[in-house]
């Protein structure tokens, strides 16, 4: 009896995490659909930030916004960021495969000239990734305060 | 049972292939232009693990990824992704599994990662987590 209420138990915890991260996920990339703060030229940089979740290894959720109409053309080859499946889920093996992560990215390569560029300098590793901690942070006290 | 025997996705893809569905599917073979309008595409998601208080088994993911094309107005082709999809829910509805050659696929319980555009380039996109147990 007492392992069947720790199971349950365990379980519930384990629901609850995942919620968490999962609510957190959709609240940054509503947070960034609607901010003007990412720099905006063809739309790409800012759709193809996303928020990962990873559980051990796998991939449980990915979310991004995406309104990008037309490639972004870096030295006349057109970024899609075509193998992004790939890349999500070597990044699980890889990197995240103990424990609970929550990872926000990007799949454009020029992001990381954005951001260590003059007018963005800090954006994603600054900016965007204070904003997951504080969002993280502000849904992890939405569940402490009620019942599930 | 040696890991490198365990191939979850050939075997799902046979299994969904002898259920009925009649898209390409694509396990690591994929070309790089020529895609068909719908495919499906299955990745094996994180690592293999066993169950040490059950000898032998050993457990995982596969990604599957179902890709309709868009429509010429660069929107979704609903009509095509729900016929697609209740293909699917006919496979796994109310807890269905699929038994295949000691391998059991099931419809993780939280099972859509990703729903929406941007994963491929004019396609749209619905990521969902299939277990897998193979004994």
């Amino acid at each position: 009896m007492a392992q069947n209420n720790f199971d349950n138990f365990k379980n519930d915890i384990d629901l609850l995490v995942e919620r968490i991260l999962f609510n957190t996920a959709d609240a940054m990339i509503a947070y960034i659909d609607s901010s003007d703060i990412i720099p905006i030229d063809t739309h790409n940089l800012k759709d193809s930030t996303g928020v990962g979740v990873y559980r051990n290894g796998v991939l449980r959720k990915f979310t991004m916004p995406r309104r990008a109409q037309e490639a972004r053309i870096i030295g006349g080859v057109a970024m899609w960021g075509e193998d992004m499946i790939d890349q999500l889920l070597n990044a699980g093996v890889s990197r995240y495969s103990i424990g609970d992560h929550i990872v926000l990215m990007s799949t454009m390569p020029y992001a990381e000239d954005v951001n260590e560029g003059y007018y963005n300098a800090g954006f994603f590793t600054d900016v965007l990734s204070t904003e997951l901690e504080l969002t993280l942070d502000e849904i992890v006290k939405q569940y402490g305060s009620k019942r599930l | 049972m040696k890991i490198s025997a365990i191939e979850p996705l050939a075997k799902l893809k046979q299994a969904l292939i002898n259920k009925g569905v009649t898209q390409t599917i694509y396990t690591g073979d994929k070309p790089s232009s020529g895609l068909p309008n719908e495919y499906i595409e299955l990745h094996q998601n994180g690592a293999l693990r066993t169950n040490l208080s059950k000898m032998g088994l050993v457990q995982g993911f596969v990604l599957l990824s179902i890709n309709v094309k868009l429509l010429t107005t660069g929107g979704r082709n609903t009509v095509r992704e729900n016929i697609i999809l209740a293909t699917f829910d006919g496979l796994f509805e109310h807890g269905a599994v699929i038994n295949t050659d000691g391998y059991t696929f099931s419809l993780d319980p939280d099972s859509l990662v990703y729903n929406g555009g941007g994963i491929y380039e004019g396609y749209s996109s619905k990521l969902i987590n299939i277990t897998f147990k193979k004994v």
